[in-house]
């Protein structure tokens, strides 16, 4: 996938990534990629800003921790992250209808 | 290309914070560390892992726009933060000085010219001070974009901070004698100009640092 297709995505893509419990960079880069099916094809060093972006809009709570002997920074969803999780989450779906609904070629349907 | 080159390409098109800046970069070292070992445990041989994490990394080109930003955002959030203690302290700590008697003018009343240079700068500082925390509150709005509000929050204080050291300058040589004595026989009022005259330095060198870090993010 373009990476310009999936830039305007990515905050909400690492929020759904963190949904289920706290994560370094780099697993989060690997869980992105293993989600989509290796389809997500973007520099992995544009997720580190991207983390700490959604670290000062307080979506995201990161520390740095020991981790198997080596210092990562761990990041963890905040309420306010969870709470905007679910709202582009609504969005998108509803995007996904309302274009979804019109690019469906016409004459298909009975 | 090696990590440690890579990152010291990175480091060195960026300009922020110091703090932030070292975070960052040890942040994205570890991430490259991490990836270098999964390409090794792949069978990968050491110098082409590094190569692999490097190229997954991005280029300098790619990457350091959104590194800029989220250091220009700092940086804009920092200053805000400071204009937003130091301009009402100034204005406080002041009243608080002449209304304690702590520093008191010396001879009769004050010429009308100081008195109302006086009210001019309470005016410029109250001003100031609500762009300051205008500003800091929008920067915790993720919508707004990160160069432009770091411009506008150094302009404040570009702006601010000469307008109110100004008045102070243009205050003290109207009253030259009165200002000189004030020194000479204070103590707290020697205290109080120095701070001040620090105070302004501080000011002034933090706003031109924000121009020229919001300056960086739109290079990019």
């Amino acid at each position: 996938m373009r990476p310009a297709a999936v830039r305007g995505h990515l905050d909400a893509l690492i929020l759904a990534v963190l949904e289920d419990g706290p994560r370094h960079g780099y697993a989060i880069i690997e869980a992105l990629q293993a989600r989509s099916g290796g389809a997500l094809d973007l520099p992995t060093g544009t997720v580190y800003p991207a983390l700490r972006r959604l670290e000062r809009a307080a979506l995201l709570s990161g520390a740095w921790s020991s981790v198997d002997g080596r210092e990562r920074r761990t990041y963890t969803l905040t309420r306010a992250g969870k709470h905007a999780l679910a709202r582009q989450r609504a969005e998108w779906t509803e995007f996904t209808s309302v274009v979804g609904a019109v690019l469906r070629p016409a004459g298909g349907a009975s | 290309m090696t990590v440690a080159s890579h990152l010291a390409a990175l480091d060195g098109a960026l300009l922020g914070p110091r703090r932030i800046r070292r975070c960052m970069i040890a942040e994205a070292r570890a991430g490259l560390h991490d990836a270098v070992d999964a390409y090794r445990d792949g069978g990968v041989s050491a110098e082409r892992a590094e190569e692999l994490a490097v190229r997954d990394f991005g280029t300098v080109g790619e990457v350091a726009p959104s590194y800029q930003a989220e250091l220009t955002a700092r940086q804009g959030r920092t200053a805000a933060v400071l204009y937003a203690i130091v301009f009402p302290t100034m204005l406080f700590g002041w009243d608080l000085l002449w209304s304690t008697g702590a520093v008191t003018w010396p001879r009769g009343p004050a010429p009308h010219l100081v008195t109302a240079l006086a009210g001019l700068q309470d005016v410029v500082t109250v001003v100031v001070a609500v762009a300051a925390i205008t500003l800091l509150a929008v920067t915790f709005r993720r919508s707004v974009p990160p160069e432009r509000l770091t411009v506008a929050i150094g302009l404040t204080g570009a702006i601010g901070a000469p307008l109110c050291g100004g008045i102070s300058i243009a205050m003290n040589l109207v009253a030259a004698r009165s200002t000189a004595h004030l020194i000479m026989t204070s103590p707290a009022a020697a205290a109080a100009f120095a701070t001040s005259a620090l105070v302004l330095v501080v000011l002034i060198w933090q706003s031109v640092r924000t121009l020229r870090v919001a300056r960086a993010a739109q290079a990019h």
